[in-house]
C-alpha cells in the first residue's frame, strides 16, 4: 500500500524528513507503524522543487528499497527544498517494480503520488486511457494505476495546470475520485478502492484521505501542525516558530512519537495546504 | 451548529444525520466517515485529560 511525506514551507533538508525522524520514511520502508504488512521495498521516489533554477521538480527514483540505496541518503543529507514528495513503494500485485512505475511521478511543474489501490483498474483501463487527449496519454510511462489517476486528474484539470491555486488542486482531486468511482459503478466492480493521492505545483498542497466505502477504515494519513520541523541530536520534533521557518507536513504515518504535532486527515475529506501555509479539510460530497 | 471533532467542519444541529453518544455526550460529525472515524478512535478527538499529577508532562510522562 506504500507509504508518503510530502512538505511545503521554507527550506529544510530532505533527510529531515526521509531519514531523521524517529519513524521517518525510510524506517517505515522496512518497518511501516500503520499497515499490517510492514515493508515498502519496491523502490522509492523523491521529488523535489528548486524555484529559483525551474518551476519543474527534479525527481529521482529507483527500484532498489529505501533503506539500502546510499545515494538516497547522501542526496537527502545534501539537498534542501521548501516542497518537496517522497514516496516508498509497496507494488500492488501485478503491478512491475520499475523506475516508470515509481511514485512520485511529473507532469510539467506538478508531482503526484499514491497511497493505495484502484480497485479493479485493469476493467476501467482502456476506457480510462481512451478519455485522454494524446499529449496526456503520451506523457504515461508506466503501467500503475497511479499514474493512470494521475493522467486523468491531469485531464480534468485542463487548462488550470499552467496556474494553478490549492482549491483548483482539490476541485481536481475529487473530480477524478467521482470519475474513477463513475467508471467502477459501471464495471459493476465491487470492492471498494483506497485513494490517498498527494498532488503539489511546487506553492500549494492537496490530498486526499478516501476509501469507496466509508464503513471501511481508509489507509492513515496526517498533517502536522504548522511550524518548524527541526532534528536535534535524534530527537525530532515541530515547534511553534515565525511564517518565514514554518512548514506543514503530510505523510501517511506519523514521523515523530509525539501525538500533538499531528492531526489525522478525516476518512474522505480533501485537506489543502496553500501558498501561505493555511490548512484546510473539507469533505468529499458524495457523487 | 456544532462542530465535527474528526474534521473540524461546522455541522448543522438538526440536519446532520450522523451523531453518537460518547461519554453521555452527543456528539456530531458531518459524514458517515467522520462518524466511523471517531467511533474507532475515540479518546484521540476526545480533549486531552488534565494531568493528575501536576508538574509532570502528558507526552512522556517526565518531569517538567
Amino acid at each position: 500500500m506504500c507509504r508518503f511525506v510530502g512538505y511545503l514551507g521554507s527550506d529544510i533538508l530532505i533527510a529531515d524528513l526521509i531519514s531523521r525522524p524517529a519513524n521517518s520514511l525510510i524506517r517505515q520502508s522496512y518497518k511501516a507503524r500503520e499497515r499490517s504488512e510492514p515493508l515498502n521495498g519496491d523502490g522509492f521516489g523523491v521529488g523535489w522543487y528548486a524555484p529559483d533554477i525551474t518551476r519543474e521538480p527534479c525527481v529521482f527514483t529507483s527500484i532498489t528499497p529505501a533503506w539500502s540505496n546510499r545515494n538516497f541518503i547522501n542526496l537527502a543529507e545534501h539537498t534542501r527544498s521548501g516542497s518537496f514528495f517522497s514516496h516508498i513503494r509497496a507494488a500492488s500485485p501485478g503491478m512491475g517494480v520499475s523506475e516508470v512505475n515509481c511514485h512520485p511521478f511529473r507532469n510539467g511543474s506538478l508531482l503526484w503520488m499514491h497511497n493505495g489501490t484502484v480497485e479493479g483498474f485493469q476493467a476501467i483501463k482502456r476506457r480510462l486511457r481512451n478519455s485522454l487527449p494524446d499529449h496526456i496519454y503520451d506523457a504515461i510511462e508506466g503501467t500503475t494505476d497511479s499514474e493512470h489517476a494521475f493522467a486523468l486528474f491531469l485531464k480534468l484539470l485542463g487548462e488550470k495546470k499552467e496556474q494553478t491555486s490549492a482549491a483548483d488542486l482539490a476541485e481536481g482531486l475529487v473530480n477524478t475520485i467521482w470519475q474513477l468511482e463513475e467508471w467502477a459503478r459501471e464495471a459493476e466492480i465491487s470492492k471498494p478502492s483506497v485513494c490517498n493521492f498527494a498532488v503539489t505545483d511546487g506553492r500549494a498542497i492537496a490530498s486526499v484521505r478516501y476509501v469507496s466505502d466509508p464503513q471501511i477504515e481508509p489507509i492513515s494519513l496526517y498533517y502536522s501542525k504548522r511550524g518548524k520541523f527541526q532534528c536535534c541530536e535524534g530527537r525530532s520534533e515541530i515547534v511553534e516558530c515565525c511564517a518565514e521557518e514554518s512548514g506543514v507536513i503530510i505523510a501517511s504515518e506519523r514521523l515523530t512519537d509525539k501525538s500533538g504535532d499531528w492531526k489525522r486527515v478525516a476518512p474522505n475529506h480533501v485537506l489543502t495546504v496553500d501558498t501561505h501555509l493555511n490548512v484546510k479539510v473539507r469533505l468529499i460530497p458524495e457523487v | 451548529m456544532a462542530i465535527d471533532l474528526v474534521c473540524g467542519m461546522e455541522v448543522n444541529d438538526y440536519a446532520s444525520g450522523y451523531s453518537v453518544i460518547y461519554a453521555g455526550e452527543r456528539y456530531l460529525f458531518c459524514s458517515e466517515g467522520c462518524l466511523a472515524e471517531f467511533e474507532r478512535h475515540p479518546q484521540e478527538y476526545m480533549s486531552p485529560p488534565v494531568s493528575c499529577c501536576p508538574g509532570r508532562s502528558e507526552e512522556d510522562g517526565s518531569s517538567v
